[in-house]
Formats: C-alpha cells, structure tokens, sequence
C-alpha cells in the first residue's frame, strides 16, 4: 500500500520527465527548472517533511524518547500482562538482578520497602504454628487423665514413641504423610514432599518401586492405562496413586481420608501437567526445574485430626448402659469396701489383742482367711469378730494354741492351775509369784512345788502369806484357854448344862492338835482344875486334882489322845473374878481351864 | 542432580544383583539368591565433575520359564547385559535380550559385561568371540563382582555413554 506522499514523489517524477522534454535545447532554462522543482517539492511534502523531522528528533534525543516511552509504557505493561504474552518471564531475570544489586547495595531499602509484607507474613506463620502447637497440645492434654489416655501412656512406653506423637496418631482421622511426583516413563523422582515429624525412607527408591510395582500391575493383569493402580494398602498405611500423562501422584496417608481428598490430587496433577508439559515430555533425568512445583504439592499434605463436637450427645442406650455400670460398679465398691472395712477393723482388733497372733491373712475363693496363734486364756477371736459385725461366712479362721508371756496371762495362767482360795491374793513381779493374805498350809506347800512350772514364773513368794492352820490353831488355842468346865460345889460332877462344852472343848482340842501336828508343832495341853475357897486347903487341892483328871478321862474318852494331856489341881488357885473373892462360894471357881503350851 | 535410570539384563546367575551390590555396597556374598521381580537401588557417582544419580533396576535374571518383563525398562537412559563368562549360553541371552531391548526402548546406550572373570579357567568365551564383539562397536568389559575388577569402570563407561548420547 503507498503512502500520500509516494503517490506525490510519482507526480513530481512526471512533471520533471515532460518538462525534461519540452526544454531541451533550451540550457539556461534548467536552473529555473530546478528551482521549480524544489518549489514544487517544497509545496507538496513540506508538511510530511516537517514530521519527519519532528520524528528524527524525537527518536534520536533520548530525552525525548525517554518522555515518549515512559508514557505508553504503564499501558503497555498492562496490556501485555493481560495477553500473557510471557513479558513476565521477560523482565524477571532483570527484576532479579535489580533487586539483588539494591540488596547489595543498600539492604535497609529493600528491608525498608518489605517491612510492611513481611510483619503481618510473619505473624501470621507463627499464628499458624501456634495453632497448629495448640491443637497438638489440647489433643495431649485431653487424653492425659483419661483411661484411653493411660492406655496410650502405657503404648508410649512400650514403643518408646514421645506420648504427644501416640496421642496425636490415635487422633488422627487421617494424614497425608508423603507426596511423591513421579516422571511416569521412567520411573525417576521428580519431587517429594513430606509432613513434619515423619521419617521417610529413600524416595528415590520408593519412587522406583512404585513406578516398577505400577508396571507389574499392569503388565499382569493386562488393564488399560486408566485401569492402572490407584491405591496400596499396606498396614496402617494407604498409597494413593494419581495417573496423570507424564507423571504420577503417589500419596502416602495413615487414617481414613475421604474421597474429596482425590479431587485435590488430581487438581494438583492437572496443574503441574499445565505447567510442566513441555520439562515433563523432554524430560532427562534433571528434577530441579521442578523444585517450583512444591508449593503446589503442598496442597496435598492435609492432616484431619478428630474434633470433639461439645453438642455431641450420647445415644440414650449407651447413656443406660453406662448408668447400669456405674451404678453396678459404685454397689459393687460400696459392697467390697464394707466388708473390707469390717476385715480391716478384725485385723486392727486381732493384732491388739493380747495373747492373740496373726501369722497370716489373705483371701481365697470369696472368704478372708486368717490363721495365728491363740492363748487359750485370751478373748475369744469369734466374740472380737461379732463386736466388729464381720460377716462369718466371709471369714474363716485358724488357730495353733500357745501360751502368751505377758504378765497378764502369766497371772491368769497361774489362777487357774493353782486355783488360789479366795484369801488369797497373787501378783507378779519379774517373773516372782507373789502370794498374800492367808491359805491352808497344803496348798502353800503344793503351790511352792508347782508355780515355777508354770510359763513365765521363775519363782514363788510366800512368806507374806500367813497359814490358815497357823491362824485357826492360835484361834483354838485362845478358845481352849478361854473357856472352863463347871463342876457342882464339892464334887467332880460336871453342873448340868456343861456337857456340851466338854463336847465342844474336846472337839476343837482333837483339830488343834491334828493341826498342830499338821504343822509340825509339839504342844502339851494342861488341863488344870481348880475349887472355889471353900473348905480346907488340902481337900481343894485333891479336889482340884480329882476334877482336873476327870476332864482327861473324859477327853480321852471322846478320842484325845493322852500323851497331848496334862491333868493337874491347883486348889483354890488364883481367883479369876472379884466376885470370887468376895463370895466363896462362886460357882465360876469350881472349875478346870486349858493351858495349851507349844514345845517347839 | 541429574538422574538417569539404568537396567541389569541377563540370563539368570549371571551376577547381576552381585555386580549391583559390589558397586553400590562393596560387597559381595558367595550365596545365591535369586531376583524376584525387580530390586531397585541407587548409586550417585561423579563424571567429567558432573554428579549422577543412577537408579539401577535389577531386573530378574531371564530362563526358559521367566521372561523380562519389558515395561521394567522403559524410561532407561541405559542398560547393562550381564554375561557370565564360565556359560557361553548366557552371551546368546544377551543377545537376544538385546534385540528385544531395542525392539523396545530403540537404540540407547549399553555395555555388555563378561562377569566372573576370576574364573577365567573355567571361561567358556574365547577371545576371538571377544574381539568379534568388540569389532561391532559393543563396549565389553570383563568384571568381577567377587574382586570388584571392572565394576567401577563399567557403571562409569556407560554413565558416559549415557551422558554423551
């Protein structure tokens, strides 16, 4: 297409060709027709002329080029954003290297100029990650007091596993804990990513075997491309496997994910089949172009951890049964509790009582056993256990018999096997029997034969203790001197009425002299006789005699033995009243009375 | 680092897990096993101040009841025939195996290996046959997983082949 003025240059090269022509001959005529011309040129381009001086000058003065660029350049850059007409690959290694110089030369601006983006970026990774710390941390704590969380304690344990790990995987609804990218044709990694905290095996390897496993599927089962292997399941593991043209997507989850989680797999396949479809088709074994595509993948590493709903509420059944057991389980407790308070107090009285051993305790088939020993002489363990209310069915018992030291049963011991009269009163005092008050002189002699046999007594002491036939014989003794025997005036007749007291006389002179003998004493019993102050002295005094051998005639006679007795008359003797004295003839003189002499 | 995935080919105990396990863990086991499917390990060694990253897939040795399975070698930048130089049978494997290589894969580059070269009194491929194969343009190494000669040289030979490809 010619522009307006070629078409102008066209007409002047005709006009000159005629004018040529017409002036041939004629010389001086070309001066004029050069001035012509030149006027002529000037009348038609002068206007095209001026522009393109302008334009010369506007291109050649970069000032002025500078002013030109500078304002369609905003515009330019815009446009050519919008057609992705690859300005933005264009300009980045100028942007990059723009940059990197301002760095170098004054990091502050470029500090200065991201302060404001990197502040709130910043924040908020950290927000992220406290988050992320605080879900880890209340899932933990959740679980720490908790039965289910004892059981994961004791998994912790076992597996050496930090407990936080243990609770954060029982929690885990699912996680996807590997991604690899994967070139499709041979087999070679092109990216992996990997969650936090996990250890991984070699993905180049594990990126190998899931290309050559893929291949062995297919060539086994002879199934189309799209019918290729699209998930692993192996343990708690589960390996998801995306086809895409050039690349796989192999994803290893632990947990259950849903379905949706596909959807983002294959999103994240078609991108980077998008961007990468031609590194992808030549690719030669250099994965680092697709070192941008983390950020992609990034994408698929979603973990879901169980949330607890605080409006979740319990199925009524679950709610009666738990109700059921724990009412079961609170009767049950209540019921085991009491009778091991009630076996708790047994024990506690067992073992404080004296004379009471416990050996052994335990239960077995239901019941409370207990065996020990047991002091015939101590409390009755069955009374100690109705005192206590302890159920006998629920208890059995054993006893081995003994003999307890303590003073106490020492004491009682010796109360039953030496069956002490009540006058008699024993203590004991380290290990000495000690007897008082007053007992007969057999059981004195018997007890000081038998008390050092008795556990827990090295001797007896029993000179505190008075003899009872000692007592009684000094008793009859006194009663012997006491009492006299009456005669008639003049005679050696007993007056009437004094029968029984020779009776009773010879009666107790018959036991003192068996206990005397008893007591190994020799004793002489004078039987004196005596007249009142009548008459001569010489009859009385035959009298007196008379009287006096009467007596031992008569005690012989009731079974005294003669060789006790001793007859002799003293006459009128010592009166033993005023009376006496005053009125001779006093019956109470005519008398005999007892003398007890002990000759040892 | 560049990757490059390479494959073992061979008739059965011909060595090939041995050479593999001399070259990536300098060991060497007198007991057989035999290869089930595919092992695959890896190896990065230093060319011309380049570091590769080989993926060796150690395919099953092939017999009359085991075929390679040649999906196994697609996407292999190379490969290696193993041959064990006491059977001449297995040199007729590799051959045959190689035809059904490039059938395959195309031409990509590969070294064939006279493996066992510590039995060499009981070597049952003569050296005509060697030169014969050498005037082809093969590259022959002779190795042995056993001492570890010619390992390191062959994996190099033909990481550079593969490079220079």
């Amino acid at each position: 297409m010619s522009s307006p003025i070629d078409e102008n240059l066209g007409e002047t090269k005709q006009l000159v060709s005629s004018s040529e022509e017409e002036n041939i001959v004629d010389a001086t005529t070309t001066q004029n027709a050069d001035e012509l011309l030149g006027e002529l040129r000037r009348l038609l381009i002068e206007p095209e002329q001026k522009q393109l001086s302008t334009l010369t000058q506007r291109l050649d003065d970069p000032e002025i080029y500078a002013q030109e660029i500078s304002n369609i350049l905003p515009k330019a850059i815009s446009l050519s954003t919008e057609q992705k007409n690859g300005l933005t690959e264009a300009i980045q290694p100028s942007v990059e290297t723009a940059i990197k110089i301002s760095v170098k030369k004054d990091p502050s601006t470029l500090v200065d100029a991201l302060f404001p983006v990197m502040g709130p970026a910043i924040r908020k990774a950290i927000s992220q990650a406290l988050s992320s710390m605080l879900q880890s941390l209340n899932q933990t704590l959740e679980s720490s007091f908790s039965i289910q969380g004892l059981k994961w304690r004791l998994e912790s344990i076992r597996t050496g596993r930090p407990f936080a790990e243990i609770v954060l995987l029982h929690t885990l609804l699912y996680r996807v804990e590997q991604v690899f990218l994967i070139h499709k044709e041979t087999g070679l990694l092109l990216q992996h990513l990997i969650a936090p905290t996990i250890v991984a095996q070699d993905a180049d390897m594990v990126s190998g075997m899931f290309s050559a496993i893929h291949d062995f599927v297919r060539d086994s089962f002879g199934v189309t491309e799209n019918e290729a292997l699209q998930e692993l399941q192996v343990g708690e593991l589960t390996v998801w496997i995306e086809q895409g043209p050039k690349a796989f997507l192999a994803g290893v989850l632990r947990g259950t994910a849903p379905k949706e989680l596909r959807l983002v797999f294959q999103e994240v396949l078609e991108q980077i089949h998008l961007k990468y479809i031609e590194p992808l088709a030549e690719f030669q074994g250099d994965a680092s172009i697709f070192e941008d595509a983390r950020p992609i993948l990034e994408s698929c590493l979603q973990t879901q951890y169980e949330l607890k709903s605080k409006e979740e509420k319990p199925s009524p059944a679950l709610v009666a049964v738990t109700t059921v057991i724990s009412a079961s389980l609170v009767v049950g407790f209540s019921y085991w509790f009491w009778h091991y308070w009630h076996w708790q107090n047994y024990l506690a009285r067992l073992n404080s009582e004296p004379g009471i051993v416990v050996t052994r305790v335990g239960s077995q088939n239901g019941k409370y056993f207990v065996q020990g020993l047991l002091d015939p002489l101590a409390t009755n363990p069955e009374e100690i256990r109705k005192e206590v209310g302890l159920n006998p069915n629920k208890v059995q018992t054993s006893w081995e018999p003994y003999q307890a030291l303590q003073p106490k049963f020492v004491l009682q011991r010796a109360r039953v096997i030496l069956e002490p009269p009540q006058s008699v009163m024993l203590r004991l005092e380290n290990n000495t029997l000690i007897a008082t008050g007053t007992a007969s002189q057999k059981w004195i002699k018997e007890t000081s034969k038998w008390a050092k046999v008795i556990a827990g007594i090295n001797s007896f002491q029993a000179d505190k203790l008075i003899s009872l036939e000692e007592k009684e014989l000094e008793e009859e003794k006194i009663f012997l001197e006491t009492n006299k025997l009456l005669f008639i005036n003049g005679k050696t007749q007993l007056v009437e009425g004094q029968e029984a007291m020779l009776n009773k006389l010879a009666q107790t002179l018959q036991e003192f002299i068996e206990k005397a003998d008893l007591l190994e004493k020799k004793v002489n019993i004078e039987i004196i006789g005596q007249t009142d102050s009548l008459g001569t002295e010489q009859t009385n005094s035959n009298l007196s005699k008379e009287r006096a051998e009467k007596i031992m005639s008569l005690l012989i006679a009731r079974g005294i033995k003669s060789n006790y007795l001793k007859a002799k008359g003293i006459g009128v003797g010592n009166a033993l009243t005023n009376e006496s004295i005053s009125h001779q003839n006093n019956e109470a003189d005519r008398r005999v009375t007892f003398q007890v002499n002990f000759l040892n | 680092m560049i990757q490059k995935k390479v494959c073992m080919l061979g008739a059965f105990a011909t060595g090939k897990t041995s050479l593999v396990a001399r070259f990536v863990s300098s060991i060497f086991s007198e007991k057989y096993h035999t290869t089930v499917g595919v092992k695959i390990d890896k190896k990065v060694l230093n060319t011309n101040g380049q570091d590769v990253m080989l993926m060796l897939w150690d395919l099953a040795g092939e017999d009359e009841f085991n075929k390679v399975q040649m999906s196994y070698l697609r996407g292999s930048a190379g490969y290696i025939l193993v041959v064990d130089g006491t059977r001449r049978a297995t040199l007729d494997k590799a051959f045959s195996l190689q035809k059904n290589v490039e059938n395959s894969l195309g031409k990509v580059p590969f070294v064939l290996v006279l493996n066992k070269c510590d039995l060499t009194e009981d070597w049952e491929i003569d050296s005509p046959t060697i030169d014969d194969l050498i005037s082809q343009g093969i590259n022959v190494i002779n190795s042995s997983a056993k001492t570890g000669q010619g390992v390191e040289e062959l994996f190099l030979s033909l990481t550079k082949k593969i490079l220079g490809a």
